[in-house]
């Protein structure tokens, strides 16, 4: 009789070892899989939160630092979210394994019963009854069947955040034009290489108004105001002749500086829309080849001559390449700062003509005498002979400008003497020998750049 | 098959063969008989409330034949004294000298059906509450116990209340399961009609010999004590008797209780269960468990058994009857809420 005894306690104790390594086995695979949930849900949800910022703002500042660092932000308190969801999962206690596994296995509370029990000093005559009848139905709730790693809605969370990532990023929609006047000049670019019927409206709009301005300018004689307004390539042509012949350099500017422009980006249909803008406003009489910013530029600085002090202001928050002063004291889309720009010293300062290619290289909208393009090598700070009895100006160009053919230009460039005659000697050849222009070739990470920037119009 | 599993399974099968001899005898009543049958397994008492010529007193007598118990009846009248159902002390005469001899009463029985037990007065009713809680009687102060098993299952008739003598709450807690009978249904009553007109009423075969029955039935009463019951059972068993008892009650104590009392509770009950409702909640549980073969109780054996064991065991008030609000309403209502209690 003892012997039977003996060995019906250690066959229980073996049949209590196996259950209980069964249920912490199922306690494990429970915590990990709740833990491949929770990543799952918490990717899914921050790619979906990704894509949803991207089509919201069109990707215009889905690049930019503070975006970026929100949703850094977000990232980690997600993660710190799923870790502590984890430590929680950790906490599961063996009771609430056990009701689970009764629930989901249909034991009727035999292993809660057991789990509460197992562990009793005195245990009940009947535990037995109670082991055997759960090694009976141990197919029930083997770990592998009751616990399957089935994350199949955690995977579908993520494969469907990484498609609307995919799809928002690859269609993004058009940026509206208010965003887009009112943001950098970077931003502002794809505005011009677009064809759409709007935004050349909107673009002959501003350049029948600027040159109503301007024309007013010319009838006030005020020749400061020319050198003064001009920002971009037109200031490059003021400064090849001296005495600013207003046709001519508005010729020059107006092919030049739009083949600057397509040498630039190397944008093919923005260099032809630009250059019929400036056929139009040479025809015109008016003259001014101005792209769609610079005009407006020009209302503004017009409006700040008859209001002196109100030039700061208005510069700030005019839209387009007008506004690359501006502009190019933020940090653009690749990064560069806006050292590379001509800081105005004053008001009233006057344009400083050599150094305005420098602002095209900076990027904005419509500038860029030399072909050098956006990406100017200059290191170091270049200070270019000021204006008509104004204070030089400082233009601090990025280092990093690689640009084949062009690099000579754009040394002289950075240098700043011999700006005016390569830019005249670019709007020239632009003009009559166009096709002698070379496009300016970017360097890959540029273009990769570029490529994402400008996917619409997007041409190599 | 262990020791274990056959005493589990020999339950069961008794069960089964109780339950299916009593069928053929009493038409109906399967979900009473089964509580009849649970409370006498767990060592209860129950009073039965039903109407006249319900079955009542069929059921205990045909409880008592099938088990092979001894049995008695005592039909509890006004003028009914604690000596004519506890016993008394006779004077006898033996081999010339007189003594006092303990004549025992009726309730030294296994299965006494305490009849119409409301129209005794609260002396006698009393009486029964020694027997009943202690398994035993005290008479000239000396205590005689009773024989085990010792089953009582009182009726009450809820009709012809004048005269009659409502049983005080203390009684009351002293029966495990209230079950009140209701009129048969049309085909039972045919049935009935069949079986107790014919030329032979069916006879009941006893399970056990006499002279091992109450051995067998204690042997079976002492496995449903083994019964596991988890901690968490336990706690929610605690849980539905607290929310029986008013917040609003002076004798409830501080603290927080997992399911308070709920506005009905508070509205319509003066006294909540006590821990022999908690008590029977367990104990039927586990009886219910054995019927099903396990040897743990759940959280549906719990609730199963918690109206029987617990709807006597309210004392409502006037606004409960002014209402029409019945106990076991109550109790469906504080069942609907513990649900939330279970892991």
């Amino acid at each position: 009789m003892f012997p039977r005894r003996v060995g019906i306690m250690a066959a229980l104790s073996l049949s209590a070892r196996d259950i209980e390594e069964r249920l912490r086995a199922i306690l494990w695979r429970l915590r990990m899989r709740a833990r491949l949930h929770a990543l799952g849900y918490a990717l899914g949800c921050t790619l979906g939160f990704s894509a949803l910022v991207v089509w919201w703002d069109g990707g215009q500042t889905v690049a930019t630092y503070p975006t970026w660092s929100l949703a850094l932000f977000l990232a980690l308190t997600v993660v710190v979210a799923s870790l502590a969801s984890a430590l929680r999962e950790r906490g599961l206690d063996g009771q609430s394994v056990a009701a689970w596994v009764d629930r989901e296995a249909r034991l009727k509370f035999r292993l809660s019963t057991f789990a509460a029990l197992g562990e009793a000093p005195k245990r009940s005559p009947l535990f037995s009854v109670l082991l055997l009848q759960l090694l009976q139905l141990s197919s029930r709730y083997q770990p592998r069947n009751l616990v399957p790693w089935r994350p199949l809605k955690p995977v579908a969370a993520v494969v469907a955040g990484v498609l609307a990532f995919a799809l928002a990023w690859t269609n993004l929609p058009a940026a509206p034009a208010e965003r887009k006047s009112t943001s950098s000049a970077v931003s502002a670019k794809p505005s011009l290489s677009a064809v759409g019927g709007e935004q050349r409206e909107r673009s002959r709009t501003n350049q029948e108004h600027a040159s109503a301005v301007l024309g007013e300018n010319r009838d006030q004689g005020d020749a400061s105001a020319e050198a003064e307004n001009s920002f971009d390539s037109e200031a490059t042509a003021e400064v090849a002749d001296a005495n600013a012949g207003a046709e001519s350099g508005r010729a020059s500017d107006g092919r030049g500086s739009s083949g600057v422009r397509s040498a630039r980006t190397g944008q093919v249909p923005r260099d032809a829309t630009a250059g019929e803008r400036a056929n139009e406003h040479t025809a015109g009489g008016v003259g001014r080849g101005e792209t769609q910013g610079g005009p407006v530029r020009k209302v503004g600085k017009a409006e700040a001559k008859s209001q002196p002090g109100k030039f700061e202001s208005e510069q700030k928050t005019d839209a387009g390449a007008g506004s690359s002063l501006a502009a190019q004291l933020e940090p653009n889309r690749f990064g560069q700062r806006g050292e590379g720009g001509p800081r105005p010293s004053d008001s009233r300062e006057s344009a400083p003509e050599p150094s305005q290619p420098h602002s095209g290289q900076k990027g904005a909208a419509g500038s860029g005498t030399d072909g050098a393009g956006l990406y100017g090598q200059a290191d170091a700070t270049t200070e270019v002979a000021p204006g008509r009895g104004a204070e030089p100006l400082v233009v601090q160009l990025p280092v990093s400008s690689v640009v084949r053919g062009k690099g000579q230009r754009q040394g002289n460039a950075a240098r700043g003497t011999q700006v005016a005659e390569d830019t005249l000697a670019a709007g020239t050849s632009s003009s009559s020998e166009s096709p002698s222009l070379q496009k300016p070739l970017l360097p890959p990470e540029y273009e990769l750049l570029a490529r994402q920037l400008f996917y619409r119009s997007w041409q190599p | 098959m262990t020791t274990p599993q056959r005493n589990v399974q020999f339950f069961a099968d008794t069960f089964a063969r109780m339950r299916s001899e009593l069928g053929r005898v009493i038409v109906g009543h399967e979900e009473h008989l089964e509580l009849i049958l649970i409370a006498f397994f767990a060592g209860g008492h129950v009073l039965i409330e039903g109407l006249p010529g319900t079955g009542k007193t069929l059921i205990v007598r045909s409880l008592g034949e099938l088990l092979n118990l001894s049995f008695a009846r005592v039909q509890f009248t006004i003028d009914l004294m604690p000596a004519d159902i506890t016993g008394t002390r006779i004077l006898v005469e033996e081999d010339g000298r007189r003594s006092f001899r303990f004549q025992p009463g009726p309730l030294f029985t296994h299965v006494l059906l305490a009849d119409e037990i409301n129209r005794a007065t609260p002396k006698t009713q009393s009486a029964l509450l020694e027997a009943m809680a202690e398994l035993q009687v005290t008479v000239a102060g000396q205590s005689y116990p009773l024989p085990r098993p010792f089953f009582v299952l009182a009726t009450l008739n809820p009709i012809e209340m004048e005269g009659t003598y409502p049983l005080p709450e203390a009684q009351l807690d002293r029966f495990l399961f209230k079950v009140v009978l209701r009129y048969p249904s049309h085909d039972e009553l045919r049935r009935i009609l069949a079986r107790t007109t014919g030329e032979s009423e069916p006879h009941l075969s006893p399970l056990f010999d006499a002279a091992v029955a109450a051995d067998e039935v204690e042997r079976l009463r002492a496995l449903v004590r083994q019964v596991m019951v988890a901690p968490q059972i336990e706690s929610y068993a605690a849980a539905l008797v607290r929310a029986t008892i008013p917040t609003t009650s002076k004798f409830l104590p501080a603290g927080d209780a997992p399911l308070a009392a709920d506005e009905p509770i508070n509205r319509y009950v003066s006294f909540g269960a006590s821990p022999r409702g908690g008590q029977a909640l367990l104990l039927g549980a586990k009886v219910r468990a054995l019927l099903d073969g396990r040897v743990h109780v759940t959280y549906e054996d719990v609730d199963a058994v918690a109206v029987p064991a617990l709807s006597h065991r309210l004392v409502v008030n006037f606004a409960a009857l002014a209402d029409g609000i019945e106990p076991r309403s109550l109790i469906e209502g504080i069942l609907a809420r513990a649900r939330r209690l279970r892991t």
